[in-house]
């Protein structure tokens, strides 16, 4: 009966922990400070995610307009590769004009791929038949299978034709790479952490991420919380894909994507090596508060039940177990007010634990950290509770579920 | 003079100098001031008076809610079921879904203009979960005692065993678990204070806790005094809440 009821708790857990992320989420996002960008989302559901299909369409159709539109273009051009097969393919439906302002306008894309051999994406006469050529000719290596073997054959055997391979794709690439990059976690994937940020900082030279110094592992991961936020612009989402963009592109979803990147990141020891350090200077604290917190509620239950009776060893032994009962029912309550008392002792003694982040997150109301905190004490809080409930049923059998209730156990 | 009545008029004398603290002890920038200057005798008491007005105005609001909603919470819970116990158990994973200090920055954070009160409910709902699931476990312990197998043999509903025969024996040990709410609470303002998250107070007598360095030692030492004397009589208190045998549950055990 116990351990049914214990499994069925851990069940619940997920559950839990989703409705209490999200309720917290949905306080603290208000108050957080977050990019301009992320405030435009939805919190929760978004049953419109933008993709690069919706926004090449968008493009195109402003600079198709009469006159073009100069900022549209500009933003088709940042596109990149993976707006091709969306915009090419629609060139025939424009009329000549239109068709000629959007040719030049993916005029920086052959340039960053390398495929400008003359000067025919300038020239307004010549770009539309350019395009068209173009898609006649590389149309069949616009495919997903084709992008991913390419990746894979530069991170196993990197070499300059393989890396112009993968140029030659644009951002049509990026989501492999992105997957490339996101196996580099440990410091013999360096080398290779390092070729795939050149190709990226390439091909998106406008992300903050291209411009900034750092050891490989470190700029990898500057690279994977950019993609977080940036891959609906390069990625279509149809299907499956697109009902999970429903959640992914909230300012919930962006949320949870960011702190999984980085929470995996520093379980696997890039960027954040110290926080398996401050975790053990921090759980060990705990543990001396958790004794230190159940010696003192002894002392506070069995003195104020028995000061002048501790002698008698029988009635000591049932206050103690008494008492117990009491302390092991009020554990999930009181494991939140003990790390409390961790974060205090670590700040009095000078110790390097994980109360100097948490409360720095919780004084500045960074939304990533104060999330991960709270999914983790959730998890904490529920498995002492748990251990409480075992230990009350250990302690005193009469506690158990179902036995008030008359089930026999 | 017996204990209760000296404890009575103790009490009576403390609630009569909180109301009148503005009177006796002085505007609050001198309870302000004492704390950082080297104060004279009108300034410790403004600052004791004011400090006094605020950490035993918090502990009874803390105690007394703690009392009554993990009282009824947790009866509740015993009583109800499942449902009712996976509710208790899912707001205690809610409220302590990170460091309470961390909770009670981001309250005190979102509602700037009502810290005290957000502090106060705070903790009144962390003591009263504490209280429910204790007052839980207890109840359901109570539950398989024979006496109340035979009122139930009888006839009896659960308001009925709840009213008459679960709340009498469960008060005392609800009473004490409540009363553990007001060292935890001051522990928690002092943390905030140190730890420089959004403190419920500028005056009472844990602010110097907090930062024991930036205070007169004349004002550090009367509030380490003064919170001692706090706990003493909430020892007192839980004293003699459970000198009646039905204190903290585990009666018929008793030789």
């Amino acid at each position: 009966m116990m351990m049914r009821r214990a499994l069925r708790r851990v069940l619940w857990l997920a559950p839990t922990l989703v409705v209490i992320t999200a309720a917290a989420f949905w306080v603290l996002a208000p108050v957080a400070p977050s990019t301009a960008a992320a405030r435009t989302l939805p919190r929760f559901f978004n049953p419109a995610p933008v993709d690069v299909v919706s926004l090449s369409g968008e493009l195109v159709r402003r600079i198709a307009q009469p006159g073009g539109d100069p900022e549209a273009a500009r933003a088709l051009a940042g596109l990149g590769g993976a707006a091709l097969p969306h915009v090419l393919t629609r060139l025939d439906a424009l009329d000549p004009e239109a068709r000629t302002r959007v040719a030049l306008a993916l005029a920086p894309i052959a340039e960053r791929m390398n495929v400008a051999r003359d000067r025919d994406p300038l020239d307004p006469d010549a770009a539309t038949l350019f395009w068209t050529r173009f898609w006649q000719d590389r149309s069949i290596d616009f495919r997903p299978v084709v992008v991913r073997r390419a990746v894979r054959r530069f991170t196993e055997r990197p070499s300059a034709l393989r890396a112009s391979e993968l140029v030659a794709f644009d951002t049509y690439a990026l989501a492999d790479v992105m997957d490339a990059l996101a196996q580099a976690v440990v410091a013999a994937d360096a080398p290779t952490a390092q070729r795939l940020a050149g190709i990226l900082a390439h091909l998106v030279p406008e992300a903050p991420a291209a411009s900034e110094p750092g050891p490989p592992l470190l700029v990898g991961r500057r690279w994977l919380r950019w993609w977080n936020d940036h891959a609906h612009r390069y990625v279509a989402f149809q299907g499956a894909s697109r009902v999970y963009a429903m959640l992914r592109e909230t300012q919930y979803g962006r949320l949870v994507m960011t702190a999984l990147t980085d929470a995996s990141r520093a379980a696997e020891g890039s960027g954040t090596a110290t926080l398996g350090a401050r975790a053990r200077v921090t759980g060990a604290l705990l543990l001396g508060a958790l004794l230190g917190g159940w010696g003192l509620g002894l002392g506070w239950v069995v003195l104020a039940r028995d000061p002048f009776d501790l002698g008698r060893a029988r009635t000591s032994r049932r206050a103690v177990r008494a008492a117990s009962v009491t302390l092991a029912a009020r554990l999930g309550v009181d494991v939140p007010v003990l790390v409390t008392a961790a974060f205090a002792l670590e700040t009095i003694l000078g110790l390097p634990g994980l109360g100097e982040p948490v409360v720095s997150a919780a004084r500045s109301m960074e939304l990533v950290p104060l999330m991960a905190v709270i999914a983790s004490g959730t998890l904490a809080v529920a498995l002492a509770q748990l251990a409480g409930d075992l230990l009350v049923a250990a302690l005193e059998p009469r506690a158990r579920p179902g036995v008030a209730e008359g089930v026999p156990h | 003079m017996s204990t209760g009545k000296a404890g009575l008029a103790a009490g009576a004398a403390l609630l009569l100098a909180l109301v009148l603290a503005d009177v006796l002890g002085g505007p609050l920038e001198d309870a302000l001031a004492a704390m950082h200057d080297a104060p004279d005798v009108r300034q410790t008491a403004a600052w004791w008076l004011h400090g006094a007005r605020r950490t035993v105005a918090a502990a009874t609001l803390v105690t007394v809610a703690a009392f009554v909603l993990g009282l009824q919470a947790g009866t509740a819970a015993a009583f109800g079921g499942a449902l009712l116990q996976g509710a208790v158990a899912r707001m205690v994973e809610a409220v302590g879904a990170a460091p309470t200090v961390v909770v009670a920055g981001i309250a005190l954070h979102l509602l700037p203009a009502h810290r005290a009160a957000a502090f106060v409910s705070l903790m009144a709902v962390v003591g009263a979960l504490g209280v429910a699931r204790v007052v839980q476990t207890r109840t359901r312990v109570l539950l398989t005692e024979p006496f109340m197998l035979a009122v139930r043999g009888l006839g009896a509903g659960p308001w009925h065993l709840a009213r008459a025969h679960v709340f009498p024996h469960v008060a005392g040990v609800a009473a004490v678990n409540a009363l553990l709410t007001v060292p935890i609470s001051i522990g928690i303002e002092a943390a905030l204070i140190g730890l420089e998250l959004p403190a419920p107070f500028a005056v009472s007598w844990v602010v110097p806790l907090g930062r024991p360095a930036a205070m007169s030692p004349v004002i550090l030492a009367a509030a380490i005094f003064s919170l001692s004397a706090l706990f003493a009589a909430l020892y007192c208190a839980a004293r003699a809440l459970t000198a009646r045998p039905s204190a903290l549950g585990a009666t018929q055990r008793r030789p």
